[in-house]
């Protein structure tokens, strides 16, 4: 067989052109479709919908993504980093530092509550050397942190600057927030000076409870700043939370903004999962004609080649791994160009949607897309190919 | 070497071979002559495993044709036989030297074996100097020349030539018709269908058909 493919680069020569083009058209429109779809989709998944699965009751809760200029104006040089929640807010809070904290801008304590986040804590500290290596790591006490956070929805947040302001002034004062009602205290937070400064991470109806942590853990600990952004699941929730974030004084939201519109209504998602649909029949309707042309089987060449004695599966067989590999070619070349579109975007996404996580998150798409491209190009087979076996000497003399 | 018993080849209500019956011994030249619509390329084609029968038997080398799989019929055309057609039927985007190489391929020879080969053949019909050149972009009389070359690559021991001056000049006839005798004389058989009489009558045997049935072989 393989000694069979030395007149078969020759035919491939011969219709390079055919051959490029469907290599890009397909890897284009497999781009495409693959960007889109996991824009619409992968977003809302990877973000929303992993939270919604931790935290089934989470579409009612408060959630954050910090502000990149929060974090930044909080301080120089961030003593010390304190994580309060359960696994997947502890890793996507760190994650979110990582993405806002500027090099040299060192974190000197990690303190986290939980056994697992610690060690999720513990990995960013040796992945993020310029924010974490010279982190201290303290590790939380064994508060059973989990089952209270989840059931209090609790999860991780940058306070900003005027939340600390604010927070900083209301120290013994009860506050209460109108989503369910809760009271927390404000508790030990004040600030001394310049010595030391720290970021706290907690959930404003159970802020509460982080701060006793804190207190508990480290005890008189200076809270300089706090850095702390909020998005909320649902359009109604956000409007309630925002009123109550402006009266903390938060005004800085704009990842909030970020992420609320990729909380779109229902109608919007099923819109664009539709369109992102419509998008992948087009682009398979696009390679299917690409690969038409391409395996646009000359009748002549199969029938002066069986004149010399080839036999037809032999020809079958080689143009069909040609072609097939043809397609793998383009199939993995648009898998990289969408995955390096996604990666263009900035802050938060770029963390989120760095190459291998898209490809673990998309993983399902992606080999959605490739079975059914195999689908087609088996469907080719007989569609095409077929003609191969029909063709014989006698069709030259036709033409005559 | 070539045993034809009764065969008939029909197309729907039109009979071109009906009952041809004759024998072929190895190292025979037979012109097959005939008006047109006789059953002359027909007749080559069924041969030469192109085409298959209606009923009868062909054989060839002594072995059955009839009942021949596909992959058997492809070795006998690779290996048994040789084709000169009018047409050429060369690859024209293709080399000269590609062109000849394809059977030595789909044999199975090696690399080497078959450069050598290639070179040798086009050494016989005089066209070393073409081995590079696409075949498209030969004379007719080239064309022919390289066909001739293509057709002798795995020492086939049957030579079948439809019309093979039928697009050439007098000039390249010639050289086309005594490189095919001297072919022969290699003890290669030789059956070359021709409507031309002064053709037919360099070979040793004339068959005649007509209407799909032997008058005189």
């Amino acid at each position: 067989m393989f000694k069979a493919f030395y007149f078969f680069t020759g035919e491939i020569k011969q219709i390079y052109r055919q051959c490029i083009l469907f290599l890009v058209t397909s890897a284009l429109v497999f781009s495409l479709a693959l960007g889109v779809f996991s824009f619409t989709y992968s977003y809302r998944y990877n973000y929303g919908n992993m939270l919604d699965e931790v935290h089934p009751a989470g579409r009612e809760f408060l959630i954050s993504v910090p502000s990149a200029s929060a974090l930044r104006s909080a301080s120089g040089v961030v003593d010390k980093l304190s994580v309060f929640g359960d696994n997947i807010t502890t890793e996507m809070s760190l994650s979110f530092a990582h993405t806002t904290l500027e090099v040299g801008q060192g974190v000197r304590d990690i303190v986290t509550n939980t056994t697992i986040g610690g060690g999720i804590a513990y990995y960013f500290r040796g992945t993020l050397p310029y924010a974490f290596s010279n982190a201290r790591f303290i590790a939380g006490r064994s508060w059973n942190a989990g089952d209270n956070v989840r059931q209090g929805s609790a999860y991780s947040i940058f306070i900003s600057i005027e939340v600390a302001n604010y927070l900083r002034t209301s120290v013994g004062k009860t506050i209460t927030h109108s989503y369910n009602n809760t009271q927390f205290i404000v508790r030990g937070i004040y600030y001394r000076g310049a010595v030391s400064r720290e970021c706290l991470l907690g959930y404003i109806p159970f802020f509460v409870m982080p701060a006793q942590f804190v207190l508990n853990a480290v005890p008189a600990s200076n809270f300089d700043s706090l850095n702390f952004v909020a998005e909320v699941a649902n359009t109604s929730r956000m409007v309630d939370a925002y009123f109550q974030l402006a009266r903390l004084g938060i005004t800085n939201l704009d990842s909030y903004y970020f992420f609320e519109n990729l909380r779109t209504t229902r109608a919007v998602e099923i819109l664009m999962l539709t369109l992102s649909f419509l998008v992948i029949i087009v682009a398979l309707l696009i390679l299917f004609n690409s690969l038409k042309i391409v395996l646009n089987v000359r009748a002549e060449f199969i029938a002066r080649l069986k004149l010399l004695g080839a036999r037809s599966y032999l020809i079958t067989l080689i143009y069909y791994i040609v072609f097939y590999a043809i397609f793998l070619l383009a199939f993995g070349l648009s898998i990289l160009l969408s995955t390096l579109t996604l990666t263009r975007y900035e802050s938060v996404a770029e963390t989120l949607f760095d190459f291998p996580f898209v490809i673990t998150l998309n993983f399902p798409l992606i080999l959605a897309m490739f079975v059914a491209s195999s689908v087609l190009i088996f469907a080719s087979y007989f569609l095409f190919l077929r003609r191969i076996g029909k063709v014989n000497p006698l069709d030259l003399m036709k033409e005559d | 070497m070539i045993q034809v018993e009764d065969v008939v080849k029909r197309f729907k209500d039109f009979y071109a071979l009906n009952g041809v019956s004759l024998d072929i011994a190895s190292g025979q030249y037979v012109a097959v002559v005939g008006p047109s619509g006789s059953g002359k390329s027909t007749l080559l084609n069924v041969i030469g495993q192109i085409d298959d029968i209606t009923s009868g038997e062909i054989f060839v080398g002594g072995v059955a044709t009839s009942g021949l799989l596909e992959r058997e019929r492809a070795s006998l055309r690779n290996k048994k036989f040789g084709y000169v057609f009018q047409a050429f039927y060369l690859e024209p985007r293709y080399s000269v030297y590609k062109n000849i190489e394809i059977p030595l391929i789909i044999a199975g020879v090696k690399g080497r074996a078959r450069r050598e080969r290639v070179e040798y053949l086009l050494e016989l019909v005089g066209l070393t100097q073409k081995i590079k050149n696409a075949a498209g972009s030969l004379s007719g009389g080239e064309k022919q020349r390289v066909a001739l070359a293509r057709a002798l690559t795995n020492d086939p021991q049957i030579i079948l030539a439809d019309e093979p001056c039928g697009n050439l000049d007098s000039a390249n006839s010639e050289i086309v018709l005594n490189l095919l005798a001297d072919i022969n004389k290699q003890g290669k058989t030789l059956i070359l269908v021709t409507h031309n009489m002064e053709h037919a009558n360099l070979a040793e045997r004339i068959i005649r058909l007509q209407d799909g049935k032997l008058v005189e072989h």
